[in-house]
């Protein structure tokens, strides 16, 4: 009787959960069974004497030391019922009680239960159970409460007290028998973190959960049966039917609206019983199906079906070892029958103990108490995630994808199934038609403006280089020049000129000067490697080439600025050209080759007017640096804005290394705005920003909080600081956010902010459905501010600008990059889909970098990742496997074609490429290689170091850095230390034992050890002879 | 041995785990409560693993569940196609 039994698997678990929380009541189930009837409290405690001694789980305890394994046994149990008459204790708070009782922990070495029969009234009575998970499931309740009621009608029938007491203990060892756990203990590795609408939860080693209740209507469980007869998917089995089309909707809504991590584990528990004999006996729950759904997003919701059902089926035979991670998501579901108590009305409850496994985020329950009631949907949440009502979306989303998917959605693919209402999906539709047909009046086209301010402000300043101020007359009559030659020439319509100059005030006028001929052109900065500005040429196919550099020669119509002739236009019959596009602007692409994007007048003229009365009041002029480099195209800002309104443009050289142009900038009193990176701004230490300074409108990269707070306070608060956002292809800025030291979210990236004028955004998935508010996805972007498409390539065009799909009406761009609308409203960047990185404001297409080392001879293949510690400052670091490697040879190679920020910080040679066993680019493995690139090197120092060097080299390849490298943490195998032992021996005549390799990892320890062995054989030999 | 002789065993000593199971080929496992959905969703999952086959949902039907006979011509017909 008091033999030691094993733990079943479920039971091994729920008591290591337990022993990780000792303090917590995690694993209480806490039932009340409120009894409408005149109750005999005397008949009521017997019956529960009776019942509870006949039900195993209520006699076992817990037997465990520290050391051994766990097991159980039948305790001499003292069974025991409180009695507490409600009704006549003054001020009792029943809500408290149930709070206090749920919560109290048992010692399972002595007893697992706590129950009380409370009155509350003649007719109103509520028996309480609380009982440890480790010992039953929810049957086990309505086992007990059954049996209870049973003996209850019995005892007051009879006159004699002499029932019957039989045990079911040796039932209960049978089942255990066969459901002991084989394994243990076993390594589980947890689920990674789920995220809900794009938010994680902030306590994820902690217990505390919140159950949030809901129904779920018969009406629509009767829809369901319909719906799977209609699709001749309806089983004899009507719980397996539910269960599978129930869980496949889960995982459906979960897919859409969480970051659950792909495969997803789960965990169903799905306790009924299977054999006539079980289903008389109390007995823990075992936890059916672990299962692991895969690539949801490439199935129709029938594949999904159909894969649950399998797993389902499957899972249910191997139930009890098929546990390898600890799930995050639970499903639960138990169809109760809770009759009459012995022909008193009883209403039954499960409560919430408020905590739940610290690996699970969400568990959600369906179940009834009663066969003709509805399901109650139960979630528990774990605490810690920020958006109060994220249940409640949750259970919502959830309903309408049971609702969508019985409306004839059965063979749609899950990837286009969008949880977006119909009213909202109108709504971004209407939006985009708006934005795309907004008209701009012609006062408000750039050039219109310009002109005006060309004509009226004929005094005043308009650019300040070096020593030099040059007045609006001045600058119109170089400009004149340029605009006199483009025309003298006869450059037709739609002719292109390519500015290839350093930042003067030369650079003005030709700009200007172009664009006062209606001709559209091409900015590459002085910066840019000479074989990179030819491949832009043979793409951009220019009419003209104004450049600096009498050192170069061209093989197309080119002029030095110098040499541009003085001439007055009114010499030449001048050509109609229509200014379109404005400027084109080339950006890393990649395909390994930069990509030209056409920007029209009307989307520049869009955003300076949309700029113009946001970064400074309405109506103010502007006066800015021109710092930054005329291929960025952030310095469309710092160019147009004062030339729009009258101001003035302060132009700042290039300068060679370091540009620590922004410590002057912040000094400069002659300015009011400025268009800095953050990584400009991380340069800044103390220097105090200079109170004329009004606005600093930040781009290109994220924007941290610290920058932003360490901004505020150099200024003392002075200054406005705008986070704006926005690519190339949708015109400099389209997003933007306007930093406010008291309100602004404690996210350490600042938030990108909401659409501009005439730019609309919205959110969609990888197959471009849109996504609810919150969930994590591309961003994609409509509106006057967008480019017609890349030069030259259709192909790309095609995937980048789609021009309609099943949701949005209207050509959009996808910008590659994620992000989230967050509850206030405002967009906020989570990073690139793709390689494409920002150093210093720089778009870079780390393919294009691969592609053009690729290019080098020597080179076989070559991946560039770039690496971010925690300050956000990165380097990339170019991987590359080849034969004879020069990494000052291939850096001088690419040096051609690259600009010097695309041009990795770090070269490291590898054997080949490190993959994973998915076959994706193993990232560890490359960090291992860069930490040990970075560690410090020692070399062989002795003769035998210089000979195990040169083995290990040999076996294990060009990883082996250092005589302190560890043999495991290079990957060394049994049959690399057999070779290498082996080597040694042919080479040194010295036979090493292999396990010594393992034992003395190092070349350092091993070198030593041979030397200590040779020489005590030495000295052996010696005293032997 | 007999198809039918194999679910005897299944259902004895997998599903119902009862070492006195006796069972008529032509007794009814569904409405006498011998098999619930719990203990049918094991059958399924016995049967997929011993003769080698997938039952989709689609063939989980009264006609082919009812008894051990008709689980037998099943069985067959799925091993002959």
């Amino acid at each position: 009787m008091s033999s030691a039994l094993p733990l079943s698997s479920f039971q091994y678990a729920v008591w290591k959960g337990q022993k990780l929380h000792p303090s917590t009541p995690l694993y209480n189930m806490c039932f009340t069974f409120e009894i409408f009837g005149q109750l005999d409290k005397t008949v009521f405690t017997r019956a529960f004497h009776h019942a509870a001694k006949e039900t195993s789980v209520l006699n076992l305890v817990i037997d465990a030391n520290d050391r051994s394994v766990p097991t159980q046994t039948f305790g001499k149990m003292e069974h025991h019922i409180d009695y507490i008459d409600a009704s006549t204790t003054p001020d009792f708070d029943f809500k408290q009680w149930i709070q206090q009782k749920n919560g109290i922990t048992f010692d399972l070495r002595c007893k697992s239960y706590y129950s009380a029969l409370l009155r509350f009234g003649d007719e109103h009575y509520v028996w309480y159970i609380n009982h440890h998970h480790i010992f039953n499931d929810v049957f086990s309740f309505q086992l007990l409460y059954d049996r209870i009621s049973n003996r209850y009608t019995l005892l007051n029938n009879l006159e004699s007290s002499n029932l019957s007491q039989e045990s079911d203990s040796s039932e209960y060892e049978k089942y255990l028998s066969t459901h002991k756990s084989n394994n243990r203990p076993k390594q589980l590795t947890r689920h990674k973190p789920i995220k809900l609408y794009g938010e994680g939860f902030s306590h994820l080693t902690q217990t505390a959960s919140k159950r949030h209740f809901y129904t779920l209507k018969n009406d629509l469980v009767k829809s369901i049966f319909d719906t799977l007869e209609k699709h001749k998917l309806k089983t004899i089995s009507p719980n397996l039917d539910l269960l599978t089309y129930l869980i496949s909707s889960l995982l459906t809504t979960l897919f859409k609206v969480g970051d659950v991590g792909d495969p997803l584990y789960f965990s169903n528990i799905f306790s009924t019983r299977i054999s006539p004999g079980s289903r008389k006996i109390g007995q823990p729950a075992i936890e059916l199906a672990h299962s692991m759904i895969e690539s949801l997003r490439q199935l129709d919701f029938n594949d999904l079906y159909q894969k649950v059902y399998s797993f389902l089926v499957k899972r249910t035979n191997d139930a009890d070892n098929s546990l390898t991670v600890l799930p995050a998501v639970v499903f639960n579901f138990f169809d109760l029958n809770i009759k009459s108590f012995s022909g008193f009305d009883t209403r039954c409850q499960w409560l919430d103990n408020g905590h739940v496994d610290d690996h699970h985020f969400l568990r959600f329950h369906i179940y009834r108490y009663n066969y003709t009631e509805d399901f109650v949907l139960a979630i528990d949440l774990k605490k810690g995630h920020p958006d109060e009502k994220v249940a409640d979306r949750f259970y919502s989303d959830f309903t309408q994808t049971i609702q969508e998917n019985l409306l004839n959605r059965f063979d749609h693919s899950i990837s286009d199934y969008c949880l977006l209402t119909p009213l909202s999906l109108k709504r971004i539709n209407q939006e985009l038609e708006r934005v795309n047909n907004a008209s701009l009046r012609k006062d408000k086209y750039l050039m219109s403006r310009i002109r005006t301010q060309l004509r009226t402000n004929t005094n005043k300043t308009a650019i300040y280089f070096k020593d030099e101020v040059i007045t609006y007359h001045s600058l119109t009559l170089a400009a004149k020049r340029v605009t006199s030659y483009i025309d003298k020439i006869r450059l037709p319509d739609g002719a292109r000129v390519v500015i290839y100059l350093a930042r003067s005030e030369k650079l003005v006028y030709t700009i200007l000067g172009t664009l006062l001929a209606n001709v559209a052109y091409v900015p590459v900065s002085a910066s840019t490697p000479i074989e990179r500005l030819k491949y832009i040429i043979n793409d951009v196919r220019p009419d003209l080439l104004i450049h600096d550099r009498d050192d170069l020669e061209f093989d197309l119509p080119s002029i030095l600025f110098d040499d541009i002739p003085d001439v007055h236009s009114n010499e030449y019959e001048s050509v109609h050209r229509t200014l379109d596009p404005f400027y084109i602007l080339y950006t890393s692409g990649s395909t390994g080759r930069p990509k030209g994007v056409p920007i029209s007048h009307k989307s520049v003229s869009n955003y300076i007017s949309s700029a113009i009365s946001v970064y400074l009041p309405a109506d103010e002029i502007y006066h800015m640096p021109l710092f930054t480099s005329i291929g960025f195209d952030l310095t469309v800002s710092s160019f147009f804005l004062p030339l729009a309104t009258g101001g003035s443009i302060y132009i700042y050289e290039e300068q060679q290394g370091i540009d620590l142009t922004i410590k002057d900038i912040v000094k400069n009193n002659r300015i009011n705005c400025f268009r800095p990176t953050p990584s400009h701004l991380n340069l800044l230490e103390d220097e105090s920003i200079n109170e004329n300074i009004r606005s600093v409108v930040t781009g290109g990269e994220k924007l941290t909080r610290v920058t932003a707070e360490k901004l505020h306070d150099l200024s003392n608060g002075n200054l406005t600081i705008y986070n704006e956002y926005g690519p190339t292809e949708a015109t400099v800025g389209c997003i933007i956010y306007k930093y406010n030291p008291t309100t602004s979210s404690n996210s350490m990236i600042l938030p990108i902010g909401r659409a501009m004028k005439n730019t609309a955004a919205f959110v969609t998935d990888s197959s471009g459905t849109p996504v609810p508010q919150g969930v994590v996805g591309e961003l994609c972007l409509s509106g006057l501010g967008l480019t017609s498409g890349y030069l030259n390539d259709p192909k790309l065009n095609q995937e980048k600008f789609p021009t309609q799909n099943s949701f949005i009406q209207s050509k959009y761009y996808r910008t590659g990059d994620n992000v989230r609308l967050n509850a206030s409203g405002d967009f906020e960047y989570v990073g690139r889909i793709d390689n494409q990185i920002k150093v210093g404001g720089f778009r870079i297409e780390l393919g294009e970098i691969e592609k053009t080392i690729s290019l080098h001879p020597t080179v076989g293949h070559c991946v560039a990742v770039y690496f971010e510690n925690e300050l956000q400052r990165g380097q990339i670091v170019a991987f590359i496997q080849g034969t004879d490697i020069n990494f000052n040879k291939i850096k001088a190679f690419i040096s051609k074609y690259l600009p010097s920020y695309m041009v990795p910080a770090k070269f490291i040679e590898i054997d080949s490429l490190p993959l994973t066993t998915n076959g994706k680019l193993d990232m560890n493995k490359l960090l291992t290689l860069l930490e040990a690139e970075n560690r410090v090197k020692t070399e062989p120092s002795n003769e035998i170091e210089e000979v195990l060097w040169s083995i290990w080299k040999e076996v294990m390849g060009n990883k082996v850095l250092s005589t302190d490298d560890d043999f495991f943490e290079l990957g060394g195998t049994s049959l690399d230390a057999i070779r290498i032992a082996a080597r040694l021996e042919k080479m040194v005549n010295y036979e090493l034992p292999v396990n010594y390799v393992f034992e003395i990892p190092t070349i350092q320890g091993l070198a030593s050890h041979i030397m200590d062995d040779m020489r005590k054989i030495l000295a052996a030999n010696n005293s032997n002879t | 041995m007999k198809i039918g002789e194999e679910i005897h065993i299944i259902l004895r000593d997998k599903i119902l785990q009862e070492e006195d199971f006796q069972m008529d080929v032509e007794a009814d496992l569904l409405s006498t409560g011998v098999l619930n959905s719990m203990a049918l969703i094991r059958l399924v999952a016995a049967i997929e693993s011993k003769f080698n086959i997938k039952i989709p949902p689609t063939d989980l039907v009264i006609d082919n569940f009812l008894n051990i006979q008709a689980i037998q011509t099943y069985i067959t017909n799925r091993l002959q196609n």
